[in-house]
């Protein structure tokens, strides 16, 4: 070699190194932004929890099954097969052989099992997918391609989870280079897009897997397809609108619904609303505090709401009105609980006499009798007795909310419609999900706003099981309890819909929640933008099916 | 040839700015807040979904906002609420401010240097992230932003007292009643601080200014508690959400907060520039 080309190289190589300071920049078009709506602690999937995590991480990863989104049927992902066994504690999985890693690492049982490995390791501090797994005690590598999950005791949303990005596969490779801090910023999976960077609080960059050929039956590659996704943090509500307007983003989500007029009319943007899964916007009911443990009190809280009214106001019909604890696209959703409570203030008002609340004061609030009895349609958690300092005033309560989804504005308008009817409510409301869950050990609560999202049904566990991690109604029912648990264990489907019918049905019986709308995230896209569809969960977009409408900037 | 200097002194020597545009602005806020209760307004928490995002008619001078509420009743009521947390915010600051500038001042040496290195510290945040912290630790509502205000305020006061009282006690006129014996508090409440009251209030009224805005910001983050209840911060976020609109909702606050602030500021110029005039 020549002096002068070794030169020629070193410049070469220079100049490679300048551009690799913004290495997104010289990764292939069409490229878009894609606004995610808050800054998540960690992306981790294995390890952290965040909702938008997913987002862009959905499709760097693939599972070993996915879930349709138009059927909710369970469809080969990296498992071609599998078989469960007739007492639901096994399931064996035929991994397939073509799939390898974004770093060339092959993938195979070996590499599911270093997976499972880190997220059940308890020092590694999973706080989702490790529970996610439920009782999997273990598993046994069959051969290469050939892996077995074994569980202490049947669990019937095994394939739900194994089909979310929380259980995506890792390559073992990465995993063993990294450790749990630095991990998130180097990580590769086997999906339709391999990370670029990701630097916090600023972007995290995606593009295309060129080798992608494994994919579930829903990802179909699309005419000219979005070759590079840049991620970008859009925090604030409004400024998510206007920089859909201006071009600065091509996709967000969360949209404010008053924005939805600002936006309809205009030809360069599309709206999609996405009806999420899992929990509806819900307040919980204390059933251990004055008034709401009265099943009476709680039965007239939600004849009192007009849920209409808040769904038109404040969610702009975005939303259907909530009934239940599901939201209509959860499985297992049981459409009768739509039954149980209409707007109805002149029953809630005859409810509310018939436990001895009928003195009014100047204001119209009612007044807390001093000498209240017990109400005969009581159930024997918790009496409406009122506490010594309670009795002879007017009656107020509280009612506990996080600042975010358009709570506080609900809130807001619970409270005077509440007012029609002689209630008065006192509305705290506390920074984040760590004063909520501070408030809530506290317990000096009749009302607290939280709501989880999921396909299965199985979340209602942790809010509605006596011993459930959230069970902030205080509820405590053998009955309900019972519902729950075998509803986890069943694994045939139509016994499993039954118990968890039950279940919805008591939980309404009993008054425990304040259902108000089915969540919908209001996304929006440019025009130019195709393919835009989103997972099973509903959160996550497909991002593989993402193409660009070509036409001059 | 003489080339005339420019008046470099000239601030201190020209006419007083005057007191009457402050203390009627203020005045005119003061009494319009405290007649909302007279003005047989709308409820200003009551929202009536049907009629949200109206803009301003008859019936609702100043239209209503997301919620249905009536925008002339919020913003008035909102004033009461804003201005007594600045008041109280204000009071914080000041009242242990004063002692505390004041201690240190006259007594120096360690105390001084104790109280004023503690102050340093305080000083070395600024002021919303002070609020912040009290916020974080003692939980949101009305009363914790009052508190939070006045502790982010205190240490600024403090140095303002402190430098005011060692202006004044080298003076000959000090000296001379310490050497006829008047006993230290005398001197403080009759000899040192009616020569440093134009300082003081002067930037009592900073601190009051202050107090507002930083009140406003708190509220404006959603730190005061129950969101119902009116006060002009929270309702300059409330707006801004759907600025374009219903851009009625935002404005009111916004311009009685500017307001507000801008007739505190004269009213600390006008009292800076007596103090000017009369030395």
């Amino acid at each position: 070699m020549t002096r002068l080309s070794l030169l020629t190289a070193l410049l070469a190589i220079l100049l490679a190194a300048c551009a690799s300071g913004t290495a997104s920049q010289t990764l292939p078009e069409p490229r878009i932004v894609y606004g995610l709506t808050l800054m998540p602690s960690g992306f981790d999937p294995h390890l952290n929890a965040s909702a938008e995590l997913g987002i862009p991480l959905r499709s760097v990863y693939d599972t070993l099954v996915y879930r349709d989104p138009a059927t909710g049927a369970f469809v080969p992902g990296l498992a071609s097969q599998w078989e469960i066994s007739a007492d639901g504690r096994t399931y064996t999985f035929n991994l397939r052989t073509d799939v390898v890693f974004h770093d060339g690492t092959p993938f195979n049982a070996q590499a599911v099992a270093a997976n499972l490995d880190r997220i059940t390791n308890p020092d590694n501090g999973s706080q989702k997918a490790r529970f996610m797994l439920g009782p999997l005690t273990g598993y046994e590598v069959l051969d290469d391609h050939t892996i077995r999950l074994i569980l202490s005791e049947p669990y019937a949303p095994l394939l739900d989870s194994l089909s979310q990005v929380y259980l995506g596969i890792a390559s073992p490779t990465q995993l063993a280079e990294y450790d749990n801090a630095t991990y998130q910023f180097h990580q590769v999976g086997t999906g339709p897009f391999r990370m670029v960077e990701y630097v916090p609080g600023d972007r995290l960059v995606l593009t295309r897997n060129p080798q992608y050929a494994w994919g579930p039956s829903f990802y179909t590659l699309p005419d000219n397809p979005v070759q590079t996704i840049e991620f970008r943090f859009f925090e604030d509500p409004p400024t998510r609108t206007l920089a859909l307007e201006s071009g600065e983003v091509h996709i967000v989500g969360e949209i404010q619904p008053v924005d939805a007029q600002l936006l309809s009319g205009n030809p360069e943007i599309r709206l999609y609303p996405v009806p999420i899964p899992g929990q509806p916007l819900q307040f919980l009911m204390n059933t251990r505090r004055f008034p709401t443990d009265s099943l009476t009190v709680r039965q007239a809280l939600i004849l009192a709401t007009n849920r209409a009214a808040i769904a038109e106001t404040i969610f702009q019909r975005f939303s259907p009105i909530a009934y239940g604890p599901l939201t209509a696209v959860t499985d297992d959703y049981y459409p009768q609980v739509a039954d149980t409570y209409p707007y109805d203030i002149a029953q809630a008002q005859a409810l509310l006499s018939a436990v001895g609340f009928t003195e009014r004061n100047a204001e119209g609030i009612l007044m807390v009798p001093t000498g209240l009895q017990s109400a005969p349609t009581q159930v024997a958690a918790g009496t409406a007795t009122p506490t010594a300092s309670s009795a002879g005033l007017p009656l107020k309560l509280t009612m506990v909310i996080p600042p975010w989804g358009q709570i506080p504005q609900v809130a807001q308008l619970i409270q005077s419609q509440w007012r029609q009817v002689g209630i008065d409510v006192e509305i705290r409301q506390v920074a984040g999900l760590g004063q909520l869950r501070e408030a809530a050990a506290e317990g000096t609560y009749n009302l607290i706003a939280l709501n989880f999202f999921g396909r299965d049904a199985s979340l209602l566990e942790q809010f509605f099981l006596s011993d459930g991690a959230l069970n902030w109604t205080r509820y405590s029912d053998v009955e309900l309890d019972t519902y729950l648990r075998d509803a986890g264990r069943e694994t045939d489907p139509a016994r499993r819909s039954a118990f968890y019918a039950a279940a919805q049905t008591r939980i309404m019986e009993q008054a425990l929640i304040l259902p108000i709308r089915d969540y919908v995230n209001l996304n929006g896209a440019t025009a130019r933008l195709t393919g835009v569809a989103f997972d099973a969960q509903g959160w996550f977009p497909l991002l593989h099916n993402f193409g660009w409408i070509a036409g001059e900037d | 040839m003489r080339i005339p200097l420019p008046d470099l002194i000239g601030s201190a020597q020209r006419q007083p700015r005057p007191f009457a545009v402050p203390v009627m602005i203020l005045s005119i806020v003061v009494v319009i807040t405290l007649a909302a209760p007279l003005l047989n307004l709308p409820d200003p928490r009551t929202a009536v979904a049907e009629a949200h995002l109206r803009p301003p008619s008859l019936e609702h001078p100043f239209g209503t906002d997301a919620l249905g509420r009536d925008v002339l009743s919020r913003t008035l009521w909102g004033g009461q609420q804003t201005l007594l947390v600045a008041l109280l915010g204000a009071g914080i600051a000041i009242l242990p401010g004063l002692v505390l500038g004041v201690m240190a001042g006259y007594n120096q040496g360690w105390t001084d240097r104790l109280l004023m290195a503690g102050m340093d510290i305080l000083l070395a945040f600024p002021n919303l992230l002070l609020g912040l912290a009290t916020i974080a630790l003692i939980g949101p509502g009305r009363f914790s932003i009052a508190l939070a205000v006045g502790l982010a305020g205190l240490p600024a006061y403090a140095r303002v007292a402190r430098a005011a009282v060692l202006m004044v006690r080298s003076a000959p006129y000090i000296d001379a009643a310490h050497a006829i014996g008047v006993p230290p508090g005398q001197i403080l409440l009759f000899h040192i601080l009616p020569n440093i009251r134009e300082s003081l209030f002067s930037f009592a009224g900073v601190s009051l200014s202050w107090a507002i805005l930083n009140g406003a910001a708190l509220a404006f983050l959603g730190f005061g508690g129950d969101p119902a209840i009116p006060d002009w911060g929270a309702m300059l976020n409330e707006g801004r959400a759907v600025f374009r609109l219903a851009p009625w909702i935002a404005l009111p606050p916004g311009i009685a907060i500017t307001l507000t602030i801008f007739a505190a500021n004269r009213l600390a110029d006008a009292w800076q520039d007596t103090a000017g005039h009369r030395i």
